[in-house]
């Protein structure tokens, strides 16, 4: 009876080997079909970065007006990375996207970094959602420094905001709520309060101070940088502020160039004058938005010397 | 004694067959996991380039816009005084990494002038201006219509002419040389 036993769980190296082998077979199967799903999704998520900056061309305003915001719907909820980058070599506004997914881990790492150099994106670190929305505002210091580029997903309820504002703003449906009071604000949104301080205000705006109160701290703005102020995370925005400045310094040194240029040509001299100005322009620098005033004044008297002359170097305004 | 050596024998082919299976397997799976993975990367390759083209073409249409080279008194129009210092002094080249383009170069079309390319010996009569000049192999040249607009200091007014911009991307496969 038990030497009939024992030989009912013989197994035969045939089998044997056929189980192993087919084990291993299996375990690298579902392996490599698990990494080449994670290997997609990231191909997608890193397609996804490209194609935003793509969509954020069309956007690119003209002298002084301030484009309308626009939306940016993905197929599926997703998450867009901003950061900032504002080394010499490489200052750029780095886009990163993380689709989710219905399979697996619902957020898995991000698509590979793109790295947008002419655009300064400013936006909180985190956004998440289905429908992005994005504007653009031109930045004058005297003449066209570059385009800021406000990005952002969650609901902002705006706070008694003034005119120019709520007429920007107030026919869209863009996660922009306008009202006067903070208790009619949608719930779970971003309370942003111009006129008045209150506690539940998570953004203050005080216009006399040119300043924009969030977290525990003060970001100091100048014309469209307020915007910037109002949607970026403050490193992200102290950052961009420092790309900014690097690129006002070399276009500075552009146009003391460009007049150097016609001078050489020109009876008049032309913008000679501007020269030692243009010079001591691009001299000022500035590490945060605390210095953001001086470097104002500066071009608001370079932007007074530039009025007169016949051939000015720019036809921007402040 | 010799049924034993038989069977030993008859056992040691039935491994050696599994194993020429097993290498034949494997073979197997692994051309079709090059012949997949060929295929994917011309694939991402592709995408990548048309991404870049897209990019391209975008850029053409916006440089006019852009702060180095923007004409303030009229949209599309690029300052044509600012685009030749920027080429000569600005060391535009480092703006081919920034751009992410391989060509850019602006022609003037209308009035025609000396075929010659722009430096700031013959500026303002000549008739290209190239920008970025990266590479001999790349892509598909984009182009869009611009106003050329500079300072004209011997008549002391603004002249405006009509011009075209070329850009092409960042060639992938170049790229991967």
């Amino acid at each position: 009876m038990s030497i009939r036993n024992k030989k009912g769980i013989e197994m035969s190296f045939n089998w044997l080997f056929a189980i192993i082998v087919g084990a291993v077979f299996i375990f690298l199967a579902i392996y490599a079909s698990t990494s080449l799903i994670k290997t997609e999704r990231q191909t997608i998520d890193s397609e996804a970065a490209q194609q935003l900056e793509s969509l954020l061309n069309p956007l690119e305003t003209s002298i002084e007006v301030s484009a309308k915001p626009r939306d940016i719907i993905f197929p599926s909820e997703s998450r867009v990375l901003i950061g900032c980058d504002d080394s010499k070599i490489n200052s750029a506004s780095l886009i990163r996207v993380q689709t989710s997914s219905k399979l697996g881990d619902k957020w898995q790492d991000a698509g590979l970094e793109n790295s947008v150099y002419s655009k300064y994106i400013f936006a909180s670190k985190i956004n998440q959602g289905k429908k992005f929305s994005s504007m653009i505002f031109p930045l004058n210091m005297p003449y066209k420094v570059g385009q800021i580029v406000v990005f952002w997903s969650d609901q902002k309820c705006l706070v008694n905001p003034p005119e120019d504002v709520k007429n920007l703003f107030g026919n869209t449906t863009n996660n922009i709520f306008v009202t006067d009071l903070i208790g009619r604000c949608p719930s779970k949104s971003q309370i942003i309060c111009f006129s008045d301080s209150d506690t539940s205000c998570d953004v203050t705006v005080d216009f006399f101070n040119k300043r924009v109160r969030k977290a525990n701290q003060n970001l100091f703005f100048e014309g469209n940088l307020m915007y910037g102020a109002i949607f970026a995370d403050s490193d992200i925005y102290e950052c961009n502020l420092r790309r900014l400045n690097d690129k006002r310094v070399y276009l500075a040194q552009l146009f003391a160039h460009k007049s150097q240029l016609i001078e050489t040509t020109s009876l008049t001299g032309c913008s000679r004058n501007l020269q030692p100005l243009l010079l001591n322009y691009a001299s000022i620098n500035y590490n945060t938005s605390r210095n953001l005033a001086l470097v104002s004044e500066k071009a608001l008297e370079l932007e007074r010397a530039n009025d007169p002359v016949t051939c000015k170097l720019w036809k921007e305004k402040i | 004694m010799e049924g034993k050596n038989i069977m030993n024998k008859k056992a040691q082919l039935k491994v050696q067959e599994m194993a020429f299976v097993l290498i034949a397997v494997m073979i197997f799976f692994a051309l079709i996991a090059l012949f997949y993975f060929s295929i994917r990367i011309s694939s991402v390759q592709k995408n990548a380039q048309e991404l870049f083209e897209n990019n391209a073409k975008a850029i053409t249409l916006a440089l006019s816009r852009y702060p180095e080279l923007v004409w303030s008194e009229c949209s599309n129009c690029i300052d044509l005084d600012k685009a030749i210092v920027f080429k000569e002094i600005g060391n535009s080249s480092n703006y081919a990494k920034k751009w992410e383009l391989d060509y850019l170069m602006i022609e003037r079309v209308y009035p025609k002038s000396q075929s010659r390319e722009c430096v700031l010996g013959t500026y303002p009569t000549c008739s290209s201006l190239t920008l970025i000049n990266k590479t001999s192999s790349f892509g598909i040249v984009s182009y869009s219509f611009v106003n050329l607009c500079r300072y004209d200091s011997q008549s002391n007014q603004q002249i405006c002419e009509l011009g075209k911009i070329y850009a092409s991307g960042k060639n992938v496969k170049a790229g991967k040389k």
